[in-house]
């Protein structure tokens, strides 16, 4: 009987012992899921700013790439177009000395005379004063011939004046006698005026071949 | 028998007290850890804000880095196109010449 009464008692405190087990390992275990609940639930949350933030990454990395891609596509043009650009300099430069040296050439006054006869030909004929350089004043320049040329171009009969004035280029200016309208066929004004056209027909010539 | 009942009275109590026990002490880690909880979520939130941030900067760094070595490539091939032109010019230097003198003088 009294051993019966002992092993009461011990399942009363045994009892009690795993109830309050079971308590604190329940308390626990809810702990730990509410703590990868939390873990989870932080990171579902973060995930949706975290996926915006990459979709701002790749657009902001494809508008470096094509940032980059321009400036570079400029700066590849700039290299070669720089570079055609200093050859048709080169070529007009040289185009230029040729012109000028051409004053020392045996037929310069032939040169001369066919400027001379152009300008009048775009002035229409008439009276007209010719203006040339002092070291082309000296020159046999056939203005009677040239006159005959004139007039039968321009089907007015056409006179030829030595004009007081001097330039110091080299080529010839020609007016009309009222001083109103002029042509300048100096060699660098003529250059100067054709120069859109010749840089086109340089470039044809000298880049053709070229992408 | 009152003995018997006393003691079986007495190993109750002594029993309740042990629940007791366990339950307030269930009730401090409960709270311990919902501190700590709010602890794991910020930290989670933030290791994930900060791997997406690492992954923006190295995706940008690439593009960046893609981008520069394509540019080298073009720059050489525009340095090798340059030189290109300059040789095929120079071997229609004259006739470019020939082409302005004889504009001007025919």
């Amino acid at each position: 009987m009294e051993n019966s009464g002992n092993e009461i008692l011990e399942r009363i405190l045994k009892d009690a012992q795993e109830k309050a087990e079971s308590i604190i390992t329940d308390a626990k275990k809810s702990a730990e899921t509410l703590i990868e609940e939390q873990k989870q639930t932080a990171r579902q949350n973060a995930e949706k700013k975290a996926s915006s933030m990459l979709n701002r990454a790749e657009n902001e990395s494809a508008i470096i790439r094509g940032k980059v891609f321009t400036d570079i596509s400029r700066r590849a043009s700039w290299i070669v177009l720089s570079e055609k650009n200093r050859l048709i300099n080169n070529v007009l430069d040289e185009a230029k000395n040729r012109l000028l040296s051409l004053q020392n050439s045996k037929n310069y006054v032939q040169i001369l005379e066919h400027l001379i006869v152009n300008a009048a030909k775009v002035l229409g004929g008439g009276i007209l004063d010719v203006v040339l350089n002092e070291k082309d004043l000296k020159l046999p320049i056939n203005f009677d011939k040239l006159e005959k040329e004139i007039s039968e171009k321009s089907c007015v009969l056409s006179q030829l004046k030595v004009s007081d004035q001097k330039t110091k280029s080299i080529g010839v200016i020609v007016k009309t006698f009222d001083d109103q309208i002029f042509v300048d066929n100096t060699f660098e004004t003529i250059l100067k005026r054709r120069e859109k056209e010749f840089r086109l027909e340089i470039s044809r010539i000298l880049f053709n071949n070229i992408d | 028998m009152l003995k018997s009942f006393k003691a079986v009275l007495e190993k109750e109590r002594e029993a309740e007290k042990l629940v007791l026990e366990a339950e307030d002490k269930a009730e401090k880690i409960r709270t311990s850890y919902q501190e700590k909880a709010e602890m794991v979520y910020r930290e989670s939130y933030q290791e994930t804000i900060s791997e997406a941030k690492r992954k923006s900067f190295e995706m940008k760094e690439q593009a960046k880095q893609d981008a520069e070595s394509e540019a080298k490539i073009f720059i050489k091939r525009a340095e090798k196109l340059k030189k290109k032109v300059t040789v095929d010019a120079q071997e229609k230097f004259d006739e470019a010449i020939d082409f302005i003198l004889y504009a001007i003088l025919s």
